[in-house]
């Protein structure tokens, strides 16, 4: 299958909700998580004729635009550290409010802030992109299992903190 | 492991935002396709004429006749038409002249030594020499003839010819060089008496010469069954054994040649 041969509107409509989403989870709720979706596909329309299907599915293809664009920002804004240097903490009254709010996302994305740069990415994949694993080691040039266990961990982090909020 | 917390906050995006991106694509992939249209165009042109350059100069450089140096000032040039030869390339027997010389007339009368075979092939009798030493010419050139039989008849079998190269002008990429051109494939490099030498298997199909004088307009083809030559330099003499017809082979010319004295 050529380039040309794809339906386009069709795949606009499949993968923008995936897209975006990642950037969601990536980045955090609002026009960020917008202009980087924006950013992907029209990168993903200007270089339509490299992709090649032979290479792999047009999903991993396209997040792997989306990846690059990720990548872009953040070196650009500088705004996402490593785990070791995460002194975030979030500010109770804040956590409160939000919770008070019902801004669920808004307190997950405070506690997504907290894992490292890879965790974060791999959840992104893995719970706003809705990509398998497979898929995820793809993207990422890691191991399937390596995926599998650094989600493990993520996950497992990311639930104690949410328990721990509900429970107050 | 309990995720149910990270899949429930998935979310569309806003149509607003969905709609103004797809028109913006949208918008670009009319806007792309027409400079791609005039790009390409331009590109493909420029592409077209680079590679018709480039092919042009890969014909040229594989296919183009060249010059291949048998021995110092020895030269053969392999080509698909008998266009322009010269008069270097003519058979010997356009130059036969009666009476015939005796060879050693032929010797005593020339304006430079040259050497004659000693040895030829049993079947073939002498039938005589031929000179022409004209100072004021462009070249001077010795023949002797052999032919089978008692056979008046020319051309005869075998011919030995004798170019004396300080007079000729006939090649103007080599001063005093002898060059001919021969057919594609037609050459084969060999030796006499250590001598490097060339054997070429064939010649121009000069009948038409006397059809269409002094030379067809397409130029002669190339008659791997016509002749069998073999052509040597030794100082400024170039020699050419030239058999047609004849039973003889190339061991035979080599034979010949090296036992000129």
């Amino acid at each position: 299958m050529q380039a040309s041969e794809i339906d386009w509107d069709a795949i606009y409509a499949e993968q923008l909700p995936r897209v975006y989403n990642f950037f969601r989870y990536r980045v955090g709720d609002g026009p960020l998580a917008e202009d980087l979706t924006a950013t992907t596909f029209e990168k993903a329309w200007r270089s339509r004729t490299r992709y090649r299907r032979d290479l792999g599915a047009f999903s991993t293809w396209l997040f792997s635009i989306a990846r690059n664009v990720a990548t872009d920002y953040f070196r650009k804004n500088h705004n996402e550290l490593p785990l070791e240097d995460a002194h975030f903490q979030p500010d109770p009254a804040f956590v409160q409010e939000t919770i008070e709010h019902h801004q669920d996302f808004a307190y997950l994305s405070t506690l997504l802030a907290q894992l490292s740069a890879r965790e974060r990415e791999l959840i992104a994949y893995k719970y706003g992109a809705e990509l398998n694993n497979r898929t995820i080691a793809r993207l990422t040039h890691l191991s399937e299992s390596n995926v599998g266990t650094i989600l493990n961990r993520s996950v497992n982090k990311l639930s104690a903190a949410w328990e721990a909020e509900d429970e107050r | 492991m309990n995720d149910e917390f990270l899949t429930q906050f998935r979310e569309p995006p806003r149509p607003a935002f969905a709609h103004a991106l797809y028109e913006r694509i949208s918008q670009e992939k009319v806007s792309l396709r027409a400079q791609l249209a005039g790009r390409l165009t331009l590109r493909n042109a420029l592409v077209g004429f680079v590679a018709l350059i480039l092919v042009a100069a890969c014909v040229y450089v594989l296919a183009a006749p060249k010059w291949v140096e048998v021995d110092n000032r020895l030269w053969v040039q392999e080509r698909s038409s008998g266009y322009g030869t010269s008069m270097s390339d003519l058979p010997p027997f356009f130059f036969y002249a009666s009476p015939l010389l005796s060879i050693e007339e032929a010797k005593s009368q020339a304006c430079y030594e040259f050497k004659v075979p000693t040895w030829v092939p049993s079947d073939l009798y002498l039938k005589g020499a031929s000179l022409f030493n004209e100072s004021a010419s462009d070249y001077s050139r010795a023949y002797i003839f052999w032919g089978q039989g008692e056979s008046a008849d020319v051309p005869w079998e075998l011919a030995f010819q004798a170019f004396y190269t300080r007079m000729l002008i006939m090649d103007k990429y080599y001063p005093e060089s002898f060059g001919m051109y021969v057919g594609r494939g037609s050459t084969k490099m060999t030796e006499v008496n250590s001598i490097p030498a060339v054997l070429i298997r064939g010649d121009w199909d000069y009948h038409k010469v006397f059809e269409t004088l002094p030379s067809p307009d397409n130029g002669y083809e190339w008659d791997k069954q016509a002749a069998l030559q073999l052509i040597w330099r030794e100082g400024e003499v170039v020699y050419r054994i030239y058999a047609i017809g004849s039973p003889s082979s190339a061991e035979d010319l080599i034979r010949m040649a090296e036992s000129a004295r």
